[in-house]
């Protein structure tokens, strides 16, 4: 490629830095895999614990879920990782990747689930509880499978979202796979080449992520249904 | 109902009309006498001259050289060089346009063409000047260790295996990358950051320019400045590489300010500490003796 | 009140001004080129559809600092070059149309296709199906995952300040950098907590009317 306005284009200089960019792109997947399934255990959970309309537990899930979902998750980083040390507690690069990450999509998640179990039709439920089950098992045995399978589109796309934006890690320049980059260009000024090379990382990464998103839905498609 | 969100933010937006101000060209801190250009000996760059304002790269948390002061404006060693260009450019201090950068971003924003110059104390490195040209120094210093007061560090030595706070893209983590191996830096984009992280004891120093770690060991009377001076290297401004007129313009502006002995004469403003003076004496360029840029690497062990 | 408060309310403000003005062009953009790109990936043409599918999906899932640095660092290098509130603007409203149009052509699908299909048995051509029977149906359906759409797009804006926007988000780090450098505390708690507050306050109406919505669609 000819030099543009003073640049020259080298795919060649990205090879001498896989290094930096792979243990980069480790602790990416490393905050992301325990976002993920934090979000998606805490989101079941939380969601269970509205739909069943636990008295207490429910209010303060549903204070919890509206303060994450509409305040911006870059804040909520800024907050964990330099305001809480003022108020005494102080959390480590890595501890608030995850964290954050954990409980942004948990918000998120707790309401994809609560939608979902929300939707079972309540003739099942109520045809469980007129077999004999107790309200809790009714809830194992048929809103948590049905309403999990509705809940699944959704859900996925939000755990999505977490490995995504694993990347606003750099506000707090824990060397992630975006921070690592940006590292990089701060010495060697090739923002072209590197911000191409991950760009392509990330999108061929939530590419996978979506497959198998879409084989799990699949797989667990609910038969006759839509 | 979209209507309905647009509205409810547009009230917001209402709501919060009152006050407030962008950091533009501060008109305070620049002493040059409001009248026609000043000729340094080049042509201003035609690209400038038509848009009859100079754009300048700064740094905003680097007291006392480039910063943001309480009514929101920029200020600063830096910024009075910066405006005093901005009157020889244009017999006008003002006509500025000030961009705030960091250490890892000055240099795109200079090749991205988002700035004609960067001021932003930047070292000379050989590395930096394949990549941009520089002009002639302005400024000197090295790099030393910000510690806490009781703290046993002493020297770049005892750093070894421990965890070191600096900034990305700055010459103190270029340093510690090339020199120190067993070295863990934890690398932050702002100057607050870094420090702040130093208080929190997220690593055992701040490895930084000695001139910003006296400003902040000034003001925080828990920290100390410790450590001989390493990487030391005069600050040049920087241009796009092959931008002669403006590497020309520039430094003949900055020869125009060594004949007056601005330079110093605006480093005692800014920095009133009379030991702190002494101290730099020697780092900025005065009438008859300037500074130069090192041949070899910068970044010797 | 502790004479800090003034000057960072005051910056605060306009910051905040700053991040309005971006959501609402990012909102207005992201909505009108969504539905068109959203019925887009719902034409019969194959290479028109597989245009609009190769845009939301690259946009979507690119994480959305990339694309911005993209924009900002990038693209001036082949002589593309906007400012700093336009590279906001444009990179996050990429992302937004595209999410926008996936809304857009799952509330379409929701659609029975037997309306379809009897709309084009009596005659109807492509545009008129949508405009007439699609679209009517569709937009009710999409409203609240429409809405919820809006309330995020406002709260990325914040990554304006990654580039250096100087919107809310970057006010209150400029603020929080000059009180701390300047040797005192840097107050993160209540600045940070206050700019935490203002988008609770801007968001939280708009997820309430969302939620409401769709309770009343049910």
């Amino acid at each position: 490629m000819p030099a543009v306005s003073g640049y020259h284009f080298d795919p060649v200089f990205v090879v001498h830095h896989l290094g930096d960019l792979g243990s980069g792109l480790l602790r990416t997947l490393a905050i992301s895999a325990i976002g993920m399934a934090g979000a998606l255990l805490a989101g079941a959970l939380l969601g269970a614990i509205s739909a069943l309309r636990i008295p207490v537990a429910r209010q303060l899930v549903t204070v919890y879920v509206e303060v994450f979902r509409n305040t911006p998750l870059l804040v909520q980083i800024f907050f964990l990782y330099f305001a809480l040390p003022e108020a005494g507690l102080q959390l480590g690069g890595f501890t608030v990747g995850w964290l954050s990450l954990l409980l942004w999509g948990g918000a998120y998640n707790a309401e994809n689930f609560r939608a979902g179990f929300e939707a079972v039709e309540g003739g099942y439920v109520e045809a469980c509880r007129a077999l004999g089950f107790a309200r809790l098992s009714a809830f194992r045995h048929v809103t948590l499978p049905l309403g999990g399978r509705i809940a699944l589109p959704s859900v996925a796309n939000t755990l999505i979202s977490v490995f995504k934006n694993s990347s606003f890690m750099v506000a707090i320049s824990y060397p992630e796979l975006t921070e690592t980059a940006v590292n990089i260009v701060a010495v060697t000024f090739r923002v072209f080449e590197m911000f191409l090379a991950i760009g392509v990382i990330y999108l061929g990464l939530v590419w996978l992520m979506s497959l198998g998103a879409g084989a799990v839905e699949r797989r667990f498609a609910i038969p006759g249904g839509h | 109902m979209v209507v309905g969100a647009v509205m409810a933010l547009a009230l917001a937006a209402g709501c919060s009309s009152s006050g407030g101000s962008h950091p533009a060209a501060g008109s305070d801190g620049s002493t040059a006498a409001v009248g026609g250009p000043v000729d340094v000996g080049a042509p201003l760059p035609a690209e400038v001259e038509s848009r009859g304002k100079l754009t300048v790269g700064v740094k905003c948390d680097y007291p006392p050289f480039g910063y943001i002061d309480e009514s929101s404006k920029n200020a600063g060693f830096e910024i009075d060089i910066a405006h005093r260009m901005a009157s020889y450019a244009f017999g006008d201090p003002d006509a500025l346009t000030l961009t705030c950068v960091t250490g890892s971003n000055r240099v795109s924003f200079l090749t991205s063409k988002r700035i004609d110059l960067i001021e932003a104390t930047m070292n000379y490195t050989p590395e930096r000047a394949r990549t941009i040209d520089f002009s002639t120094p302005y400024f000197a210093s090295g790099v030393k260790l910000l510690v806490p007061k009781n703290s046993p560090i002493t020297s770049f030595r005892q750093l070894a295996g421990k965890s070191v706070i600096s900034t990305s893209g700055a010459t103190a983590s270029l340093w510690l990358t090339r020199c120190m191996k067993d070295v863990k830096q934890t690398l932050f984009t702002q100057t607050s950051q870094a420090l702040s992280a130093l208080n929190q004891n997220r690593g055992a120093a701040f490895a930084q320019d000695d001139t910003l770690l006296l400003d902040l060991a000034a003001k925080n009377p828990g920290l100390k400045v410790v450590g001989d001076a390493k990487a030391d290297s005069p600050w040049g401004m920087g241009v796009r590489k092959g931008d002669t007129r403006m590497l020309a313009w520039v430094n003949g502006a900055l020869a125009h300010m060594q004949k007056s002995d601005y330079f110093w004469s605006e480093f005692r403003k800014t920095v009133t500490d009379p030991s702190v003076q002494r101290q730099f004496a020697t780092y900025v360029p005065r009438p008859g003796r300037g500074l130069a840029y090192p041949s070899g690497s910068t970044v010797q062990c | 009140m502790p004479p800090w408060v003034g000057p960072v309310a005051d910056y605060l403000a306009g910051g905040l001004r700053e991040t309005v003005l971006l959501a609402l062009v990012c909102i207005a953009a992201s909505l009108l080129a969504g539905v068109l790109i959203g019925a887009a990936l719902t034409v019969p043409s194959r290479p028109l559809r597989g245009a609009a599918r190769a845009y939301v999906e690259v946009w979507r899932g690119l994480p959305i600092i990339i694309t911005l640095y993209f924009i900002f660092f990038v693209l001036p290098i082949i002589g593309i070059r906007v400012d700093t509130f336009t590279a906001a603007a444009v990179g996050l409203s990429l992302w937004g149309s595209a999410n926008t149009a996936e809304v857009v052509r799952g509330a379409l699908r929701s659609v029975p296709r037997g309306q379809d299909e009897a709309a084009a048995a009596l005659g109807f051509s492509w545009t008129g199906r949508m405009r007439y029977v699609l679209l009517p149906q569709a937009t009710r359906r999409a409203l609240p995952p429409l809405i919820g759409l809006v309330v995020n797009l406002t709260q990325q804006t914040s990554l304006a300040a990654v580039i250096g926007l100087l919107d809310i988000l970057e006010a209150s780090q400029r603020s929080i950098e000059r009180l701390t450098l300047s040797g005192g505390s840097s107050h993160a708690v209540p600045i940070l907590g206050a700019v935490l507050a203002v988008f609770f306050t801007i968001c939280l109406p708009l997820t309430m009317l969302s939620r409401w919505y769709e309770r009343r669609l049910r």
